[in-house]
C-alpha cells in the first residue's frame, strides 16, 4: 500500500503534470480506466433492454434531446470535439468508435443516468431536472446507436438546437442574412 | 445600418463557440487554399476532406466554391494551420442573383 502511494504520488508530481486537466491520459491509465468502469458496473444494469422501439420520433426525439443537452461536451456528431469535452481529463470519448459502440444498451443507460466519476460526465438520473427523465436517457441510447451513421443534414439540423445565448443567436441570424444578402449590403465584385 | 450587420461586415474575423469566423466573399480558389476577402483584406484558409461545406444547409462539394460567392469559414480558435473546420457558402451570387438551392 505504502508503495503503491509513493508511485502515484511520485506519478502525480512528474509524469501526471500535477492536478492539470491538459494532459491526455496515457494508455496504461485509459485502459485501467475502462476495466474499472466495466467492474463497477452492475451486471443487472448490463443486461436491461431498451424498452423503447426504435422509431423515427424515438430518433427525432434523441436526437433534439442530445442536441440540447450533451453536445456541448460530446459535439453533435458524437465525436468529442467540442471546445468542452476535449479540453476535460479524460477528454470525452469518440462515441461512434467501438469502445462506446460495444457497450450494451443496459450499460450505456447505466452511465446516463449515474454519471461516471471523476470524469466530466454527470448523473442525468434523478438529477431532479425537470427537462431529463428515464425515457430521455433511453431515447438518448438509440440515438448514440446513430451516431455512426449520422447524417450531414442531421447535423445541420442538430446545430439549430444547439443552446445558444442571446447574443450568439443575433449574430447567428445576422450571419445567415448576410449569406442570403438579406443584409442590404451588395455582394463584393470581382 | 444595423450595428451587428456594420460588425459582421467590417470584422475580419470573429471568435466565439470556440471558431474563428472569417465573413466575406471568395477572392480565390487555389488547390486547397480558400482565399476570403474581408473588409480588413484577403485571409487565407485551408481546405482539408474534413471540412464541412455548406450552402443553404445542404452538404456543398469545393467545386461549388466560386470567386464572388459569400462565405462564413470557421476555423478552430487559435489554430495555426488555419484549416478551415466548415465553410457556409451564401445563396447570393457575384451578381446579386439567388443562386440555385442545391
Amino acid at each position: 500500500m505504502i508503495a503503491v502511494s509513493g508511485g502515484a504520488l511520485i506519478y502525480l508530481k512528474t509524469g501526471a503534470n500535477g492536478f492539470s486537466a491538459r494532459a491526455q491520459p496515457s494508455v496504461a491509465e485509459t485502459i485501467a480506466a475502462r476495466i474499472a468502469r466495466s467492474i463497477a458496473l452492475p451486471a443487472e444494469a448490463k443486461e436491461k433492454r431498451n424498452p423503447l422501439a426504435d422509431s423515427d420520433e424515438v430518433l427525432a426525439e434523441g436526437l433534439a434531446h442530445w442536441a440540447d443537452h450533451c453536445a456541448a461536451c460530446h459535439a453533435n456528431d458524437g465525436s468529442g470535439q467540442a471546445t468542452m469535452g476535449r479540453n476535460m481529463y479524460p477528454p470525452a470519448p469518440d462515441m461512434r468508435l467501438d469502445s462506446t459502440q460495444e457497450l450494451t444498451d443496459g450499460e450505456l443507460f447505466y452511465i446516463i443516468q449515474n454519471g461516471i466519476r471523476l470524469t466530466g460526465m454527470p448523473a442525468w438520473g434523478g438529477s431532479g431536472d425537470a427537462s431529463h427523465n428515464d425515457q430521455d436517457s433511453w431515447k438518448l441510447v438509440r440515438f448514440i446507436r446513430h451516431l455512426p451513421k449520422l447524417t450531414f443534414e442531421e447535423k445541420k439540423q442538430m446545430e439549430k438546437l444547439n443552446p445558444k445565448g442571446p447574443d450568439e443567436r443575433k449574430e447567428e441570424e445576422e450571419e445567415d442574412k448576410f449569406l442570403k444578402g438579406e443584409d442590404g449590403n451588395e455582394p463584393h465584385h470581382h | 445600418m444595423n450595428p451587428i450587420i456594420i460588425r459582421i461586415l467590417t470584422a475580419a474575423i470573429l471568435a466565439h463557440g470556440g471558431f474563428d469566423h472569417v465573413i466575406g466573399t471568395i477572392a480565390a480558389v487555389s488547390g486547397n487554399v480558400l482565399t476570403v476577402k474581408t473588409a480588413k483584406g484577403n485571409v487565407d484558409v485551408k481546405l482539408d476532406p474534413k471540412t464541412e461545406i455548406s450552402s443553404n444547409d445542404k452538404q456543398a462539394q469545393p467545386s461549388d466554391l466560386k470567386p464572388g460567392l459569400r462565405v462564413i469559414v470557421d476555423i478552430p480558435e487559435g489554430s495555426k494551420d488555419r484549416v478551415a473546420h466548415s465553410v457556409k457558402i451564401g445563396t447570393v451570387g457575384a451578381t446579386g442573383h439567388t443562386q440555385p438551392a442545391k
